[in-house]
């Protein structure tokens, strides 16, 4: 009796779902890049930052490490997190609102129906004939020490058909030759940025 | 009764209550091509119970495959990023937790807390991006995380109650501050 117990839940859990054929995983991984510019660890308030990204269509999947013509994404995104390095603070301060942003070429906006909105904003790619495109104005409003990290990012999907759960990861790096991480470092003592924080994150001083 | 069929029995409450509430939502939004499919939208009567099922779930098996494979793992990839390869030391099943962001507004199962357990058991902070989770707990065992899980509790926030309640060793501040960062 108890032998049927067992097996029952797992033959259910096996055969009838809870994972197989769903949308719950990415079919796809893809590697972007993007930059911040201009390059400089101190701008004055009311300059402007550009963070910058682009990529074909036809993306080298890692996983399969095939080329994939990934067309019509529904929601190619990722988060732009921003937070300032207040002294003898050890968490940086939510700092999403000390900017004024501006929408170039996909789309920057806060999205509050998630838990900490004054830390992170959302980013969307455009899309154009050839390429996703990601071009972002970053005003800051305020003096102080920031810490800005572009996160990794997931395609929910492609449009139309089977390719709705066709999602994607997207490992999204920073390329900037000088991301000025020595503000975080001097935030952080004795703390050693590790690679992954380091593809991510750019650090400026606004005065 | 004895241990072992506790064990049993809190394993078939909670496989059959929890697989219950998966087969509802897949039947919900059935077949391939819904974006829902398998766990369904965050506001369903079946999510609570999904969140904590799926986030023990995708827990429990990256870290049994870290203790199993450690820097040979596969590369992983849960939600976010391809960057969780195996060599250079890292430990792709272990990174892909730390790699969850519950803020990615993409994600539609972003509120199933994928990362949550490995961020109270862990002395690391969030690096995906760097500051997005604030993860001031650390020390959490698996045991501690297995023994919050019973049969009565079936969401989120009331097995962060459980926990805070079975254990004296952390701050419930810290605790809750934590799973604030998850949604709950």
């Amino acid at each position: 009796m108890k032998f049927f117990f067992i097996i029952i839940p797992f033959y259910v859990l096996i055969n009838a779902g809870c994972g197989h054929e769903s949308c719950a995983e990415a079919n796809y991984s893809f590697a972007i890049q993007s930059q911040v510019f201009p390059d400089k660890d101190s701008i004055n308030i009311g300059d402007t930052l550009f963070l910058i990204s682009s990529t074909p269509k036809s993306m080298m999947d890692i996983k399969s490490n095939t080329t994939i013509d990934y067309t019509n994404s529904i929601n190619f995104g990722t988060v732009l997190s921003i937070g300032e390095l207040i002294k003898d603070s050890t968490i940086p301060r939510g700092a999403v609102f000390d900017f004024d942003y501006l929408s170039i070429k996909g789309r920057i906006y806060n999205d509050v129906n998630i838990p900490i909105p004054n830390t992170v904003q959302q980013l969307t790619y455009g899309e154009s004939d050839t390429q996703y495109e990601l071009k972002i104005a970053i005003i800051p409003k305020r003096k102080g020490v920031y810490a800005m990290g572009v996160g990794d990012g997931l395609s929910s999907g492609r449009q139309g058909g089977s390719g709705v759960c066709q999602k994607a990861s997207l490992g999204i790096s920073l390329i900037n030759p000088q991301q000025h991480a020595y503000f975080y470092q001097l935030w952080r003592p004795g703390y050693t940025l590790t690679d992954i924080e380091l593809k991510h994150l750019y650090c400026f001083k606004v005065y | 009764m004895k241990t072992s069929n506790k064990l049993l029995c809190f394993f078939i409450t909670v496989i059959l209550s929890s697989c219950t509430a998966e087969l509802a939502q897949i039947a919900a939004h059935p077949g391939v091509n819904d974006p829902y499919n398998p766990y369904g939208i965050s506001t369903s009567s079946n999510a609570p119970l999904i969140a904590l099922g799926e986030g023990w779930a995708y827990h429990i098996g990256h870290f049994l495959a870290d203790q199993r494979y450690g820097t040979s793992g596969s590369n992983q990839t849960e939600q976010t990023g391809n960057t969780f390869f195996t060599g250079g030391g890292a430990h792709p099943h272990i990174n892909v937790l730390e790699g969850f962001n519950p803020n990615l507004t993409a994600d539609p199962f972003k509120w199933i807390p994928k990362g949550l357990m490995e961020d109270l058991m862990d002395i690391t902070n969030e690096t995906n991006p760097p500051g997005v989770i604030n993860d001031a707990v650390s020390g959490v065992t698996i045991s501690q995380l297995f023994a919050a899980l019973q049969s009565d509790v079936t969401t989120v926030p009331q097995y962060r109650g459980r926990l805070i309640l079975q254990n004296s060793g952390f701050s419930a501040t810290a605790v809750t501050n934590l799973f604030g960062q998850y949604h709950y």
